[in-house]
């Protein structure tokens, strides 16, 4: 029986898997695989209810796993594979919320990764970030120019439509694109000596190709094919647009890769293991990947009532795949935690070498809030982020306190939930004000007609209209390690005191945008509070750092074999975990500009944003 | 505007939009004056703050819902261009034949001469039975409505409703672009897709292209006879930017059609009749016989044995026939928009919410120092999904009512006599089919809490009735073809010309009335086989707006 070898599988769909996906299957149409653990999400299935967003989390129950895999696998598996699922405790929603030493990390499980939950922002940091010495030679700003400008074709970046970048007072002609948030914050960044600008976000206006912005909410195919919507400022980006208004990663690259060039994608598949084969076709950990790779990864979907009873009840199925190449792209934690076990625990990867893992960053996300202020902010409408208010990165680099502040929506959803929740107390006028024309209308027998009044006293004046949020980011010191622990899952520490100077730096720029704009309180989310100090991350990066050499790093920053795993061939990392020192801006654009040139090595072709 | 049209029509809802557009198409001129604004998809709420400035506060705020409090009985209606069709739920049933054959109708309305008027308003409407979007499935709600009616040994189905679920198009009406149907459950606060098949994306469009003029924010006060001209409408000219002032302006109408609605076309006759006395011929039966519908409101199942999510999919989507040998009664399911789903949830403490929170915490503690087992997504989704408004499922009844309320002004403002003893038979009967549903899934039944004492009040969302249709002036206030007894020339067509509770949702009814009116204002004459049944419809027109309306947010 011989089994035909594929060119490439792709572990994972987010900016790294999504673009090598697209690339690889470019060089080699119909001979890609992609594994995603998460499901696809087709226009308008992202769930609303609360009970949709509560079941929409991802949680596989990971047993301490006692059982030898290279034994196990050397046998016929068939219905012996062990992945128990236990007891409807599984999740196979997008939010995947993971809480580690002084680190919480949220993360996306779902066909396009990180790109149906994030923020939209297309920012490149300036070159001071890659002349540490941590970022190798061959990735100097000027070098990745012109992959940022690929990809940001590709994803169709642009700033809010009907503002002027240079000049604040311009305001958009049609009242419905005026988002009061954005124009605050460029107020208090003017009055406060900052500079804020336009953040290029990668949502669908209707821009392409004629440039010209599409009336809100119509629809229109996107360059590459797929139908898309434009933007109606419903400030749901964070839990997945409903509308494709965000130009999430299936919906450009990975559209293209399935659509066009025959890629197969396999969601609701959770990879286990990469084992290198020898000569003769059969695994053997101590090959160096010459002869190509076995795959092996659990098929998650629940199966028929029928074909469970025929195999051991309630136990997934294990299944493999021969490929010539792999890319990890399974995002910072995933590429990480999959190779640490590979090496530690399967003893299949044992040459990787003893880097993995070490210069975890949170990207110096630093989450907080401004409540009850002066002026309207209207934090439920517009893309979640609409500008970047600029701390001594871009301008008088420091780097010690080198930090963006951005504006930040959230969905109405949250805010009906805090105005139900919110103590009876706070309501009391609207009740003795409803009484009062209760007793009026059985003394006198008039209709008030006030009950809209009462409604307004209760609900109005909410949390969206008054509350701010910012999301700031910056350069922390990149020093977090990753381990497995005892029980051979993923442990992260985070040495937040390296990087205290940053988080107090934003923390003072917080309380000053609220004294400029007279808001009441100040405070950051909750769980930094002392003695907790825990940070919270959505831009986890570093783990399989790139390196000029083994010393210095996992994966290889020379340019023919961009991101390739030191010790093998043909196995490469392309996601954020490739990264070596904190951003300080949003990173998905350096992430997707890092794997379009690990795409170039592997396919030796100069990428253009005509896929 | 100009001094005098040929037809002037206060009120654009299925009333005054129906008669405007097939009068216009016949070529009259004609003005239609509209207090609320034109709303456009894009500025209906959603935040809680949006949606607690959208209610309509005389001289105060100028939104599209209106909650008016009575003593026994509240009203929910809507104002803004296209009137109720705002903020309804798309339900178009057609009444009962057995409803018109009560004494309170004229021999001339029966279920036989409006099904021709029926079937155009289906057709201009669009209403069919919900087929789901592309990449979904009905509702979880709809299949436990139907469920649980097969479980009670009713027939449950599928009710047609004016919502649009194919691709992206233009309405072929008025070239307004309508995206699917997204599931979202804000019929009530407005839908942002156009997915609801409103009165502004079809009669109203049409009738504009055909001449018809539309003003928003004119609100009628006075109709005054003109000797052999017709009536001259005053009207005040409100400003959202200067709320508490307004502009007087009159029109002349050589015919003047009173759409305001049933609560509103009644407190504008009575104003007229008794306080300003330019129609002093009114009939005295004038606020008469008003009728809820039968509506029972807020009454749900909780607890069901299977989740519900109410908040998913268009408000109604099934319905099923309760009747008893007395009383006509239907029932259908409901959805709260999502929002408010939240809010509830936030709001109604759970008895393990605490426990679960204890939980995730410990679950989030344990993780951070490194012994926990990385389940606090489990954690975290418990302490969600442990509440109730998950298997909750409330319903909308609706039943023959004794219609004996009573419309009248007081201090100057309508007030509403309504008193719930002649119907209390028929809504325990109700209530009785709702425990029944409850029963079949194996849930509890809540009833209405205004129902509770010491309210022991009703809401209602179809109001009908005031200005009834029949034979004579001792019965009614207008004849079988809408014209005011005594005043010629001038006619009712809304909500209030219907002289019973219908039992159904009343809008596609009104509908057919208007169909009929308009018709019979134009030919004289009822429809007939060969008659054109296709309205013209729009080709080539662009643009997401309504024609002609200024594109604003609201709310600032």
């Amino acid at each position: 029986m011989s089994e035909t070898k594929r060119e490439a599988v792709v572990i994972g769909s987010g900016f790294g898997g999504a673009i090598n996906a697209c690339r690889l299957s470019m060089r080699w149409p119909g001979e890609v695989l992609v594994l995603e653990r998460g499901k696809k999400y087709p226009l308008a299935s992202f769930p609303r209810s609360p009970n949709g967003l509560s079941r929409n989390l991802w949680n596989i129950p990971e047993e301490p796993r006692p059982w030898s895999f290279m034994r196990m696998i050397k046998q016929p598996f068939e219905g012996r594979a062990s992945f128990p699922e236990l007891r409807g405790q599984e999740l196979h929603g997008m939010f995947d919320i993971r809480s580690y030493s002084h680190m919480d990390v949220i993360q996306s499980a779902g066909l396009g990764g990180g790109s149906l939950i994030y923020a939209n922002v297309f920012l490149m940091p300036p070159k001071e970030i890659f002349q540490d010495p941590r970022w190798p030679d061959t990735c100097r700003r000027d070098q990745l120019d012109y992959y940022y400008k690929v990809a940001k074709a590709v994803l169709g970046s642009r700033p809010l439509p009907g503002y002027d970048p240079g000049d604040d007072s311009v305001l958009p002609d049609d009242s419905r694109r005026r988002v009061i948030r954005t124009e605050l914050f460029r107020k208090v960044a003017k009055k406060t000596g900052h500079k804020s600008s336009l953040a290029e976000i990668n949502v669908f206006f209707g821009a392409y190709p004629d440039g010209k912005v599409l009336d809100i909410g119509l629809q229109k195919e996107n360059r590459y094919g797929k139908v898309q919507t434009s933007c109606v400022y419903c400030g749901e980006c964070m839990i997945g647009c409903n509308y494709h208004a965000k130009n999430t990663l299936d919906l450009n690259y990975l559209h293209v890769a399935e659509k066009r060039y025959k890629a197969e994608i396999l969601t609701e598949h959770l990879a286990e293991a990469i084992v290198p084969v020898n000569k003769n076709g059969a695994v053997d950990p101590s090959a160096n990947g010459d002869d190509g790779y076995r795959v092996y990864y659990w098929d998650l979907r629940a199966k028929p009532l029928k074909e469970q009873r025929k195999t051991v009840s309630g136990y997934k199925e294990l299944k493999s795949v021969l490929t010539k190449r792999v890319i990890v792209s399974a995002g910072s934690l995933g590429s990480t935690e999959l190779l640490l076990r590979n090496r530690d625990v399967h003893g299949t990867l044992p040459r990787i070498t003893g880097a993995l893992g070490q210069s975890f960053s949170g990207n110096g996300d630093f989450l907080s809030f401004g409540l009850r202020s002066a002026a309207p902010v209207e934090a439920h409408y517009g893309p979640v982020i609409t500008q970047y208010t600029d701390h001594n990165l871009y301008e008088n680099f420091k780097r010690d306190q080198a930090f963006l502040v951005e504006d930040a929506a959230y969905p109405t959803a949250i805010a009906w939930f805090i105005e139900g929740f919110r103590p009876g107390f706070t309501r009391l006028l609207p009740i003795v004000q409803t009484a009062k024309d209760f007793v009026k209308r059985l003394i006198g027998g008039r209709n008030s007609g006030r009950m809209g009044g009462t409604l307004r006293a209760v609900i109005g004046d909410s949390s969206t209209d008054r509350n701010l949020v910012f999301l700031d980011m910056g350069v922390d010191q990149a020093d977090g390690t990753m381990t497995l622990g005892d029980d051979k899952r993923l442990r992260l520490e985070w040495p937040y005191r390296n990087s205290m100077p940053l988080y107090k730096a934003i923390q003072e720029a917080g309380v000053t945008f609220c004294r400029t704009v007279w808001t009441r309180f100040f405070t950051p989310l909750l769980t930094w509070a002392w003695p907790l100090r825990r940070n919270g991350t959505v831009h986890p990066l570093g783990g399989c750092r790139l390196g000029a050499d083994e010393t210095k790093g996992v994966t290889s920053a020379s340019r023919d074999n961009f991101g390739e795993v030191f010790g093998y061939k043909g196995l490469y990392v392309a996601d954020g975990s490739l990264v070596p020192t904190s951003l300080g801006s949003n990173p998905s654009a350096t992430i997707a500009a890092l794997s379009e040139m690990v795409a170039e090595g592997i396919t030796e072709q100069k990428p253009t944003d005509d896929l | 505007m100009r001094e005098a049209y040929d037809v002037v029509i206060i009120g654009s809802g299925f009333g005054g939009a129906v008669t405007a557009c097939r009068l216009a198409q016949a070529g009259r001129s004609v003005c239609i004056l509209e207090r609320g604004r034109q709303w456009d998809k894009t500025d209906f709420p959603r935040s809680p703050g949006e949606v607690s400035r959208s209610f309509w506060r005389k001289g105060e705020s100028f939104g599209f819902l209106e909650y008016k409090v009575f003593k026994r009985i509240d009203v929910v209606q809507g104002c803004g261009v296209g009137g109720g069709s705002l903020h309804y739920f798309n339900v178009h049933l057609r009444t009962p034949a057995e409803i018109f054959e009560q004494d309170a109708w004229p021999a001339a309305i029966t279920r036989t001469t409006l099904d021709p008027y029926y079937a155009l308003a289906e057709q201009m409407l669009e209403s069919k039975p919900l087929s789901p979007p592309e990449g979904r499935t009905l509702p979880a709600r709809t299949e436990a409505f139907l469920d649980a009616a097969r479980l009670a040994g009713r027939l449950g189905e599928l009710v047609p409703i004016g919502v649009y679920t194919g691709q992206e198009r233009q309405n072929p009406h008025s070239g307004i672009s309508q995206s699917p149907c997204d599931y979202s459950g804000n019929c009530m606060l407005g839908c942002a897709e156009h997915a609801k098949n409103t009165l502004d994306l079809n009669y109203i469009p049409l009738a504009q292209r055909n001449g018809a003029e539309v003003f928003p924010l004119h609100e009628a006060d006075k109709i005054e006879p003109v000797e052999g001209k017709g009536y001259r409408v005053d009207f005040r000219r409100l400003d959202p930017d200067r709320p508490a002032r307004y502009d007087p302006g009159s029109v002349m109408g050589a015919k003047v059609l009173v759409a305001a609605g049933t609560v509103g076309s009644s407190e504008l006759l009575l104003r007229c009749r008794d306080v300003h006395q330019t129609l002093p011929k009114l009939s005295q039966a004038l606020g008469r016989r008003f009728s809820g519908n039968g509506d029972f409101l807020l009454a749900m199942t909780v607890r069901a044995n299977r989740t519900i999510d109410p908040g998913r999919g268009p408000s109604i989507t099934a319905g099923a026939d309760f009747s008893t040998t007395n009383n006509k009664i239907f029932i259908e399911d409901l959805g709260f928009p999502d929002p408010f789903m939240w809010m509830l949830e936030g709001a109604i403490p759970t008895s393990n919410r605490l426990v679960n929170l204890v939980r995730a915490l410990k679950s989030y503690v344990l993780d951070a120092i490194g012994v926990g087992n990385g389940q606090i997504a489990f954690a975290a989704d418990k302490l969600f999904r442990g509440g109730s408004t998950t298997r909750l499922l409330p319903y909308l009844g609706m039943g023959t009512d004794a219609a004996d309320g009573r419309l009248r002004l007081k201090n100057g403002a309508v007030d509403i006599d309504w008193r719930p003893r002649r119907s209390k038979a028929m809504f325990r009967e109700m209530e009785a089919a709702m425990k029944q549903l409850s029963r079949g899934l194996e849930g509890k039944y809540i009833t209405s809490l205004l129902w509770k004492w010491p309210f022991r009040k009703l809401l209602t969302a179809h109001p009908l009735g005031g200005c009834c249709t029949a034979e004579s002036a001792e019965n009614g206030v207008v004849n079988p073809d809408g014209e005011v007894f005594g005043h010629p020339g001038l006619y009712v067509v809304d909500g209030s010309i219907i002289s019973s509770a219908l039992a159904v949702n009343p809008s596609l009814t009104i509908s057919a009335l208007a169909e009929r009116i308009a018709f019979r204002m134009i030919h004289q004459r009822d429809m007939e086989a060969g008659d054109a049944q296709a309205p013209q419809s729009a080709a080539g027109l662009g643009g997401s707006g309504p024609a002609g309306g200024k594109l604003e947010r609201r709310f600032r």
